[in-house]
């Protein structure tokens, strides 16, 4: 509903009051121009205080010729004759300038920026490459991204979600390459979003994703920018939020969870080497558990004979069968796991010590748990940590537990189903239209030359298929010095 | 009739559908019956075999040909008339179920008697099917998607098997034709039942992108990869085990692969069986989507998602009643006859009925 600007500006003020609820931070400074009576109104805890001085109340005193937009020299002011718009503007850090007789309003943008400076976020470094990430502020994110690609084609369109929050959201895309129809279709997702509290990029990659009950993370989180724009140049759209430093990618793939920007700051063959490691964890963090489990409790005669002495011996000494060994010794890890997030690091090596220590070696002594179990639980830990990507890495732990079950019931042939299974899962998984585990389902050979190995940045001639991009071709003879005719091959 | 996005499959997906439907299980016990009925030649048999198929692969096609944009289930009452070829069509449905409870209950035997001694053979069935049902219920594209990656435990397979080169004696398959060229092509007949899969066509054919020759080279070229597949194995089984040995054994590929170790794992046997598992749940899918793309066909109006759970109940049913040897025989011996009717002379007679009746609407028009 409009309100026009009364004239008056006592009215003006005990609306403004009104609507504020009184406020405590409410701050008035009475100011003259032209001989009209005037009034600054704004938000002590918003406002840039000195930039008020600066930019509006020292050119005032100058008293020069001219309207107020000419004699105010900040960046952003815009005249308004709704009333009613004035708080909402205020919330926002705005200052309101507000003239005896004058029926507009005059906004001016002097929000404060507290932010921290940019630092290298914690759980994603990295040995080579840069060191920055992104902040809780959604401009110098941004600007992050804008400084790689400096190129027009870079778009960014803002959303306002959370119909009492107002969180800001910035949708970043390459014209020329991301698909519209992905673009569109983010749009339309991004848009439809009612809630009134979104308060993080959690719970927009919770309200856009496909498969909300899949155990698969489908939309990648980040805080480096060099990620993200690696992302963009494939044609991929990137979310940002306001107040948060995590960056949403999508769509992406199963396999983007186990790249790193590493892998291409190293040499190929040892990116390479690196991301097979990283795959061959992914396997293990699930599967060793049900393995060992399959294996002691079904097919002892799969192993080595000397081997089986001894796992035999390890195992006589437990009252438990293998399957709830497996059970407390992932529940105490995953236990651990968790306090050593919450605990300040000072006291996390106490953690480190109980943990490993007192659980790992009393445990054994006092019978409860057997040797090859201990072994068997710190392998999956350590493999699942592997994971460049949080999400996945506790997805893939907890993968492991259905498949402990199956392995007690049925043995190897239970795993395979189990493994069946997943896949299955992973054939029908897809996220804006892209197939989850491309390019090995649907199969595409040439992009598998980035996806378990990398292959030399210059033979990487096309994109990724599978974000549909409108261009496929991203290089050709980039080591064009080898070539003495670059036209022809 | 509109084929949605979700349901098109490439001409490569096509093949390693046509791959997947066809290796089941029969790959276990075929040696053994090759060198019961041709000795040394059984070899050759798999590969005569092979070639029939390709004949009733071309038959097949030359049906589909007709019908370009139909299921079997569609193109059967344009053929034969609104009741017949109802009839028809639940008669092939009876066949497709028929055969996947088949091979369900001969992989919950090999299982039972391999693996899983102790193990309830319902629990087994049903923890096969659930898989199945998980997969099938999931339009096609999806369904060809596993089926293209479940495909590389083939090579798997095949690599595990040439261990068995390391103790091979030629000599054993000398004289070749020792059972006689009669016998050779007598086994030849029954090398073709496992091969039995690429049925499917008939009912995946309209959903294939492309020209049709494009189709019948995809269809060709899977069954190819799957006869030499076969015929490689059972060349293997007979060059390692002696023809006096041969008999006394039924799975020979697993008595072969129990027989040698690596350093860390001692039973390969284990390794190849998990491996097959891959395969044989393919093949049932493959037979429950036939299957249930007909129900949808004829209950659902055409959505084969909800046949799927009923579908797979009565497979369960079937292989459930076939602990007992003598109904596993009688299934067997049904499936070998309706082998020949629904998938040769059928078609056969269907493809020469389709053309005179195109001729006659020629000439009435």
């Amino acid at each position: 509903m409009k309100i026009d600007v009364s004239p008056s500006l006592q009215e003006n003020k005990e609306y403004i009051q009104n609507q504020l609820f009184h406020s405590s931070d409410l701050k008035w400074r009475s100011i003259q121009f032209h001989q009209l009576e005037g009034l600054i109104v704004f938000l002590e805890s918003l406002s840039d205080q000195q930039r008020i001085q600066k930019e509006i109340i020292q050119p005032l005193e100058e008293n020069k010729e001219g309207t107020l937009d000419k004699i105010i020299t900040s960046v952003n002011i815009t005249r308004k004759s709704d009333l009613s718009q004035l708080p909402q503007a205020l919330v926002q850090g705005n200052c309101v300038l507000l003239l005896e007789g004058t029926a507009d309003a005059f906004v001016v943008g002097v929000a404060a920026d507290y932010k921290r400076s940019i630092s290298e976020p914690v759980n994603e470094g990295v040995i080579r490459g840069a060191h920055d990430g992104f902040i809780e502020h959604l401009i110098t994110n941004l600007y992050l991204v804008r400084k790689r690609i400096e190129n027009p084609n870079l778009v960014a369109r803002y959303y306002q979600v959370g119909t009492e929050s107002k969180t800001k959201l910035a949708l970043l895309f390459m014209q020329n390459l991301a698909n519209p129809d992905l673009v569109k279709e983010v749009d339309s997702r991004l848009r439809s979003i009612v809630m009134d509290n979104t308060l993080s990029p959690g719970f927009i990659a919770e309200l856009i994703e496909d498969k909300p009950f899949s155990i698969f993370p489908q939309i990648l989180f980040t805080e480096r920018p060099d990620r993200a724009v690696a992302h963009l140049m494939e044609g991929r759209v990137v979310i940002l939020s306001d107040e948060d430093p995590s960056a949403l990618i999508l769509p992406v793939t199963f396999f983007a969870f186990y790249q790193t920007p590493d892998d291409y700051h190293s040499r190929w063959i040892v990116g390479s080497f690196l991301r097979l490691i990283r795959l061959f964890s992914f396997i293990t963090s699930f599967l060793v558990p049900a393995l060992y489990i399959a294996v002691v409790g079904f097919h002892p005669e799969i192993l080595p004979t000397d081997l089986i002495y001894t796992v035999k011996s390890s195992i006589d000494r437990v009252p438990f069968p293998p399957i709830v060994e497996a059970f407390l010794m992932q529940i105490t890890l995953e236990v651990l796991r968790e306090a050593g997030i919450r605990l300040p690091s000072r006291v996390g090596q106490t953690i480190g010590i109980v943990g490993g220590l007192v659980i790992g070696e009393s445990v054994v002594r006092a019978g409860l748990v057997s040797y090859p179990m201990v072994i068997v639980v710190a392998l999956t830990a350590i493999s699942s940590f592997v994971a460049p990507s949080n999400e996945i890495s506790t997805a893939s732990r907890i993968l492991g537990f259905p498949l402990m079950i199956l392995a007690a019931m049925f043995g190897l042939i239970g795993i395979m189903f189990g493994l069946l299974f997943l896949l299955i899962h992973l054939c029908k998984l897809e996220s804006f239209g892209t197939a989850y585990f491309a390019p090995v389902m649907p199969l595409r050979i040439k992009d598998l030359k980035d996806t378990f190995v990398r292959f030399p940045i210059w033979s990487l001639n096309q994109r990724p298929h599978d974000p549909h991009p409108k261009s496929v071709s991203q290089e050709r003879y980039s080591r064009g010095w080898e070539h003495d005719d670059p036209g022809t091959e | 009739m509109m084929i949605p996005e979700q349901s098109r499959i490439t001409q490569g997906q096509f093949m390693f559908f046509v791959i997947q439907s066809q290796v089941g299980v029969g790959i276990l016990t075929l040696p053994h019956k090759m060198q019961a009925a041709a000795k040394g030649g059984g070899w050759i048999s798999t590969l005569i075999a092979g070639l029939i198929v390709q004949v009733i692969i071309v038959i097949l096609w030359g049906l589909c040909r007709r019908f370009p944009s139909d299921t079997l289930f569609s193109f059967l009452p344009k053929i034969t008339g609104k009741l017949l070829g109802s009839l028809l069509g639940l008669a092939y449905i009876g066949y497709f179920l028929l055969s996947a409870g088949t091979i369900l209950s001969f992989f919950a035997e090999i299982v039972g008697k391999w693996v899983l001694q102790a193990t309830p053979r319902w629990a087994l069935l049903l923890l096969t099917l659930l898989t199945c049902i998980y997969l099938v219920k999931e339009p096609l594209q999806v369904i060809a998607r596993l089926f293209v990656i479940s495909s590389f435990t083939i090579i798997v397979m095949v690599l595990l098997s040439l261990f068995g080169y390391a103790n091979a004696n030629f000599t054993y398959l000398f004289p070749i034709t020792d059972a006689g060229w009669g016998n050779i092509i007598k086994a030849a007949n029954e090398a073709l039942f496992p091969l039995v899969g690429y049925e499917v066509m008939l009912v995946i054919y309209p959903f294939v992108e492309g020209k049709s020759g494009g189709k019948l080279k995809a269809a060709s070229v899977g069954n190819m990869l799957i006869v030499l597949f076969y015929t490689f194995e059972v060349f293997t089984n007979l060059v390692i085990f002696s023809p006096a040995i041969m008999p006394a054994i039924s799975e020979p590929l697993l008595y072969m692969l129990k027989g040698f170790s690596f350093q860390i794992i001692q039973r390969i046997d284990l390794l190849f069986l998990s491996l097959w598992i891959f395969i044989v749940s393919t093949a049932i899918a493959s037979w429950l989507y036939m299957a249930s793309v007909g129900l949808g066909h004829f209950f659902h109006r055409g959505e084969h998602k909800k046949a799927v759970f009923y579908a797979a109940f009565i497979v369960f049913i079937l292989a459930l009643l076939s602990e007992d040897p003598s109904i596993i025989d009688l299934y067997d011996r049904i499936l070998k006859t309706s082998h020949y009717l629904f998938v040769v002379v059928l078609p056969l007679i269907f493809l020469l009925f389709s053309y005179l009746s195109k001729k006659r609407s020629a000439l009435t028009r």
